[in-house]
């Protein structure tokens, strides 16, 4: 009996220990995300038919870009911290440079696409 | 690892990131110029049938430039080659009627734009001031461009890489740097882009003769600023 539980305890333990590794699988899939979505404006303002306006398409954009850039971030920086705070130091950096890293750059190019669209940079 | 160091980096890592694309990107320039007379000049650009996506990035990138560094400024997109033609020859019209300086950005793949232009009054074109064409081997078209009245002409002489171009091109000329300088610069700039890129391409990319069918020449004033 007491080995059961013993068990079944560490199966539980290995389980929630592996949530470190949700947030930096996020992170990386979420990339599929601003690409879809921008293409999707591109045909929709530009395509063949042509629905959406072009005053609408530029805030749109705009916002796309600016929320793909804070949730890439997000997702990217609590990922590694996690994995930093959670995990074995080599599977960490090989998970940061993996998925974090990805998401942290294409962060940054969202934003530097939002300044330079904004004619801040 | 310490959860305090762990917050430390996590927090560090997205201003790495920008820095990163920045430096792989650009390059710290001082040369800043200033963009007195707003008033007295207007900007036409034009992008060719391209994919979706390039409409896209053409548009927001050089639209909202052309509104804030200009009096008025047309944005065209076509959806054939002779889409837009009379709706362009009529801001184009009245741009040189309202503004003693109009600037032309043509985004576009090798275009006989200029054909379109000669049939307005010489009078009226001696107003064009810059011309930018981002067509490929249309560099050739400079003599003409000026006979028509430009006073400056910029194009690229082959199968270029010109929107890495434009994209420092058009923040350097709007920014006031003189065009001689936002030339040299924004060639510079994609000199490094290309060599950057033969790098990811593992040699497949033929470096010296992509910057040499990309490096954009001027005929005309080199001396103009916005």
């Amino acid at each position: 009996m007491a080995t059961a539980n013993y068990t079944s305890k560490t199966t539980g333990g290995r389980q929630k220990d592996r949530r470190y590794l949700v947030i930096p699988a996020l992170a990386l899939l979420f990339q599929l995300t601003p690409a879809v979505i921008i293409g999707i404006i591109a045909k929709s303002a530009y395509g063949q038919p042509q629905w959406l306006p072009e005053t609408w398409e530029r805030p749109i954009s705009l916002l796309v870009l600016g929320y793909s850039a804070a949730i890439s971030w997000l997702l990217g920086s609590i990922g590694a911290y996690r994995l930093l705070a959670h995990c074995r130091p080599r599977i960490a950096l090989l998970l940061i440079i993996v998925c974090c890293v990805p998401a942290l750059l294409a962060g940054a190019v969202y934003l530097r696409a939002l300044l330079v669209f904004l004619t801040l940079a | 690892m310490k959860k305090s160091s762990a917050a430390v980096i996590a927090v560090l890592l997205p201003c790495l990131a920008y820095a990163a694309i920045v430096a792989l990107t650009e390059q710290a320039s001082g040369n800043t110029g200033t963009t007195p007379g707003r008033e007295k000049r207007a900007a036409l650009a034009i992008r060719d049938n391209v994919t979706p996506f390039q409409k896209w990035g053409s548009r927001n990138f050089t639209l909202p430039y052309l509104n804030r560094y200009y009096d008025a400024a047309w944005y065209f997109t076509q959806s054939d080659t002779r889409d837009c033609r009379q709706l362009f020859l009529a801001r184009l019209d009245e741009a040189l009627k309202r503004y003693p300086q109009v600037d032309l950005f043509i985004l576009a793949h090798d275009n006989r734009l200029v054909t379109w232009i000669e049939g307005l009054p010489a009078e009226q074109r001696e107003r064009l001031r810059l011309v930018y064409n981002t067509g490929c081997y249309d560099l050739k078209q400079g003599p003409l461009w000026l006979s028509l009245g430009a006073k400056a002409y910029v194009g690229h002489p082959g199968y270029s890489v010109s929107p890495v171009f434009y994209f420092y091109f058009l923040r350097r000329w709007t920014r006031g740097i003189k065009l001689a300088d936002a030339i040299e610069e924004s060639n510079a700039l994609m000199r490094l882009i290309i060599t950057r890129a033969q790098l990811f391409s593992f040699g497949k990319l033929k470096m010296d003769k992509k910057i040499q069918e990309s490096e954009a020449f001027c005929y005309g004033d080199r001396e103009l600023h916005l």
